[in-house]
């Protein structure tokens, strides 16, 4: 071994962040003054990344120059800048790839829809049975009426990719994005773009017919002093139509029809009428 | 000549070959899960194709030039492209706080500085499965910060001591082992 027994405990005590800030200061001293233990403690770290799974430990550029060049020549010369063209060539042709049979499938969901609406359409002429909660909510149902934050300058990846995913109709990709929008914001209790990503999250949950969850979104919506908390109503009424309680549903309209100046306050009026036709 | 090893050699070959074909069987059989791994943990689907795209390069680069020897290919780019997100992840953390190891450097050097990062890795796990089953067990709860109070509890030592002591000498000889590889040396210099 190349430390005493003394300087291994102090590496022990300063690794698992026992050391009060004093010890810590003249230990990382000695540590930069000895190249040799400032490699040990490299050492111990990542062994400790690599059996513990724990954070990635950057190496030091520049201990290492040969090997570095050695591999980026290796990348950037003429076999593998080939192969990788290649690689990415065929990436991007699946890309368009998936893009287009999502987009079949799309248009699949549409003409399925367009159809059915048609059949209820003239079973209703026919019929002139009263509404049916499923053509109420195809009727009024209208997610390009969500707002985009997304603007041209927009740095936020990450509410520019919730959006198009849910624009795509990921919408369970669009959960995961939002979850992680909302829990941090309500961590750091942000409320800048809470309403926007809840709507999202909310309709997401919607459309994969998680009625609960989609409930407890906009539940939550409601509960924050937002600007358009009032959304809350409508969004509720909305999967209460989903799910075929045309009770619920009016009794979110009716909360929605409190103030004119709630979100959709024309629409609820006419919806409620509908429902109670 | 086993199933697998064939299936192995049919990718790398189709990569380094530039088989459209299969390349693209890679990309449907395997890019969903890297990309899942990804979008769960801050990264967009840009990021997460950027990601599986130098993995292959890796792959390639490690297999032809580097001595690298693959079980199972489908396991392998997982763990390819799960690593370098967590180094990605480790660099943004670095950024925020200005640390200098986190000075902006080319994609390509960043690519090989990978390659060094993940070959010592897997060097140092190919050395600790070297060590004896109870070295093994007491040093794994030991990296995972399991307390010191449940190591003696399921490995029966007597004291904190004792285990304090048995994972000093475990964790000695693991390193002594590291040091002693020609490859940690020829990463270093």
């Amino acid at each position: 071994m190349e430390f005493d027994d003394m300087t291994y405990n102090q590496i022990e005590t300063y690794l698992s962040g026992l050391m009060n800030d004093s010890e810590k200061e003249a230990f990382e001293l000695k540590m930069a003054s000895d190249p040799k233990l400032d490699e040990e403690i490299q050492i111990h770290r990542s062994v400790a990344s690599a059996i513990g799974e724990k954070e990635w430990v950057l190496q030091k550029e520049g201990d290492n120059r040969e090997e570095i060049d050695k591999i980026k020549n290796l990348k950037r010369g003429k076999v593998y800048s080939e192969i990788e063209k290649k690689i990415q060539e065929v990436g991007s042709q699946y890309s368009d790839e998936s893009e287009r049979k999502k987009k079949n499938i799309l248009f699949y969901y549409i003409g399925a829809i367009a159809a059915v609406i048609a059949i209820l359409l003239l079973v209703q002429y026919f019929d002139n049975s009263p509404t049916t909660t499923e053509t109420l909510y195809v009727e009024y149902c209208d997610w390009s009426e969500l707002p985009s934050l997304v603007m041209q300058s927009d740095v936020n990846n990450e509410i520019e990719e919730g959006e198009r995913l849910f624009t795509n109709k990921h919408y369970e990709e669009a959960i995961i994005v939002f979850s992680q929008i909302v829990n941090r914001q309500a961590e750091d209790n942000v409320i800048d773009n809470r309403a926007h990503a809840l709507s999202y999250l909310g309709a997401s949950y919607l459309e994969i017919g998680d009625y609960q969850n989609a409930l407890k979104t906009f539940d939550s919506l409601l509960q924050k002093d937002f600007l358009d908390s009032s959304k809350g109503y409508w969004y509720k009424a909305l999967v209460y139509i989903k799910m075929g309680d045309k009770e619920k549903a009016k009794k979110e309209l009716l909360l929605t029809l409190k103030k004119e100046t709630n979100y959709n306050y024309d629409k609820a009026k006419e919806l409620l009428k509908k429902l109670n036709f | 000549m086993d199933d697998t090893t064939k299936l192995n050699n049919r990718f790398i070959t189709a990569l380094v070959e530039g088989d459209s074909v299969i390349i693209s069987e890679i990309y449907e059989r395997f890019f969903p899960k890297a990309l899942r791994f990804i979008l769960q943990n801050k990264g967009s689907h840009a990021q997460a194709k950027d990601v599986f795209q130098e993995s292959l390069v890796y792959i390639v680069i490690g297999v032809r030039e580097r001595n690298l020897t693959i079980d199972c290919f489908e396991a392998y780019l997982f763990t390819i492209c799960k690593n370098m997100w967590r180094r990605e992840l480790e660099k943004q953390k670095k950024r925020v706080i200005k640390d200098n190891l986190a000075t902006l450097v080319d994609k390509d050097t960043d690519f090989a500085l990978f390659m060094l990062e993940q070959e010592q890795l897997e060097l140092y796990r190919e050395k600790f499965n070297l060590l004896s089953d109870n070295c093994k067990e007491v040093l794994s709860l030991f990296f995972n910060d399991t307390p010191y109070e449940e190591i003696i509890e399921e490995l029966s030592y007597a004291t904190i001591n004792t285990a304090r002591q048995r994972i000093f000498k475990c964790k000695s000889k693991l390193i002594k082992m590291i040091k002693s590889d020609n490859r940690f040396k020829k990463n270093r210099m």
